[in-house]
């Protein structure tokens, strides 16, 4: 008789849900799970069958849609927390990662409170929605949409042989790439460790496969001894990690090197003759093919993208030259950044001005949009929102991602 | 205006879809609107008054109103509202709010917990 009872309350109250969600449209639905937090919507897939589905489907491709229509293609990562000034200590500091909306918004996917030497951290490369950032001691690799966020193993030094002397590192390239073949991600970092005072050691690639349970990096010792200089970042494309270095000291020739994700072998490429090579070029992606802009010092100034074609060959493709946008910034600084998004614009960052300039390639118009506060350290980096996830179906299952941290917002 | 199905509404007698409970809250809501539209504080407090007792199923009447009257300010503020008192909760909270059982084999349930692991953690106490 009470199983009569309890089964006859359980249906009133499904009555109940029944009415109460079926009264209410889906659209309206959606519009409320479209002001709350993607990773709070994921979540509530397992409400029921019914919200499954809605959110599955109908929800997750609004949400996208409405997230390619709005944003610029541009993410945001600033350091709101006051710069430390003692460089070797760790403090924790509010890392904000924004999106660039069309019309000059800002929509705040994350903030979390992240670990950094002397509170310096920056975005080194973003691929599928996916987000690399280190302070060059640690690692992280997160989807800021999602909020699934993992802290890659530290790469500890060897101690010096002699045990006197204390072992340094010095890291000059930091990568992050995909490779559709492995469905992997994979961080690479070009280094040298060396003993104080003893300078005669190897630069060597440490690899290390993002969200798998074999979580350890690999040393690859054979790697071009070139003289690499920091920052000019990485570029991903069809599986292979893209990077520059100096090969020869005194003509200051570059070459293009192609790290393989799917095999961690490394390729050689020679960049187009015409390249000025005073100032390092930088590597960037367009129109699905990698491309080198490099500015050209000579007759008249000018910035040249070459895209790189069949058979590692490269075709000049554009030129800007500088007298057609009278602009007054030093265009060949070293540490003018150039960068292309999908959308076919060029960002021109040059340390010297706040704003950052926005060329359209193919209509050659710009403008310029003022990003947040030059005082506090700020990465911009190619961005679109994405679902993709770090850790792969079968490590979930075995429940071996020891790394995965909750994004507690 | 915004109003345009409110005039339909006086006009039709047998109008099931709008109960006079309803009506007179939600009506109200463009003039105080326009009244303190510039300052957003005193709104958000008046919002809080209006909704700190009312229970999700109200909430759904009134949405429902908002929605048959056309009137989008109203619907979004409600909408606010909900997302406001779902936001962050356990899955639990949010099947009690809209009263739903789960009608998942227990199997497919966990399975679900772990493709989103990281996001059922840090969620509020109910």
């Amino acid at each position: 008789m009470a199983e009569f009872r309890v089964k006859e309350k359980r249906k009133a109250a499904m009555e109940t849900g029944r009415s109460f969600f079926d009264s209410i449209p889906h659209q309206i639905i959606l519009n409320i799970f479209l002001k709350l937090q993607l990773r709070c919507v994921l979540r509530l897939k397992s409400v029921c069958k019914a919200w499954y589905v809605l959110i599955h489907n109908d929800f997750t491709d609004l949400y996208f849609k409405l997230s390619r229509e709005n944003s610029f293609g541009i993410g945001i990562g600033i350091s709101t927390g006051p710069r430390a000034f003692v460089y070797d200590s760790k403090t924790m500091i509010p890392y904000e990662i924004s999106s660039l909306q069309i019309g000059g918004g800002i929509k705040t996917l994350m903030i979390k409170n992240i670990s950094a030497i002397g509170g310096c951290l920056s975005i080194r490369y973003s691929i599928n929605g996916l987000i690399f950032l280190s302070d060059d001691d640690d690692f992280y690799v997160f989807n800021p949409s999602t909020g699934e966020f993992v802290t890659l193993p530290r790469f500890i030094h060897h101690p010096c042989p002699d045990t006197v002397n204390v072992m340094k590192r010095r890291i000059y390239e930091t990568g992050f790439g995909y490779s559709p073949l492995t469905n992997q991600y994979k961080v690479i970092i070009i280094f040298k460790d060396f003993c104080e005072k003893k300078s005669v050691s190897k630069v060597k690639v440490a690899v290390i496969t993002v969200g798998s349970s074999s979580n350890s990096w690999r040393i690859i010792d054979d790697f071009p001894q070139y003289k690499y200089r920091g920052g000019r970042g990485t570029v991903c494309l069809n599986g292979t990690i893209y990077l520059m270095g100096f090969c020869d000291h005194r003509t200051h020739l570059v070459e293009v090197l192609a790290f393989d994700v799917a095999d961690e072998t490394v390729r050689k490429i020679t960049p187009p003759p015409e390249i000025c090579v005073k100032i390092l070029p930088n590597l960037s992606e367009l129109e699905g093919k990698l491309c080198l802009i490099d500015f050209n010092d000579f007759d008249e100034k000018s910035i040249e993208i070459y895209m790189m074609v069949e058979d590692h060959q490269w075709e000049s493709r554009y030129t800007f030259f500088a007298k057609d946008f009278k602009l007054d910034f030093d265009y060949c600084r070293c540490c003018t950044q150039y960068q292309c998004l999908s959308n076919g614009k060029l960002i021109i960052w040059p340390e010297s001005i706040d704003g950052r300039l926005f060329l359209d390639i193919k209509s050659k118009t710009y403008e310029t949009i003022e990003v947040a506060d030059s005082n506090f350290s700020i990465s911009l980096f190619p961005y679109e929102e994405s679902l993709a996830s770090i850790c792969s179906m079968n490590d979930i299952l075995t429940a071996n991602c020891l790394e995965v941290e909750a994004n507690v917002p | 205006m915004k109003f345009c199905t409110v005039k339909q509404y006086f006009d039709d007698e047998n109008n099931n879809n709008v109960t006079n409970g309803i009506a007179t809250t939600v009506i109200p809501l463009p003039n105080k609107h326009l009244k303190i539209k510039a300052n957003n504080k005193e709104m958000e407090q008046y919002e809080q008054e209006l909704l700190r007792n009312v229970m999700p199923q109200e909430l759904t009447k009134l949405i429902l109103a908002a929605n048959y009257l056309n009137f989008k300010e109203a619907l979004d503020f409600f909408c606010r509202t909900v997302a406001n008192a779902i936001q962050n909760k356990s899955v639990d909270y949010v099947r009690k709010f809209f009263g739903l059982e789960s009608d998942f084999e227990p199997g497919e349930e966990e399975k679900l917990c772990k493709e989103f692991a990281w996001s059922f953690e840090g969620v509020d106490e109910d």
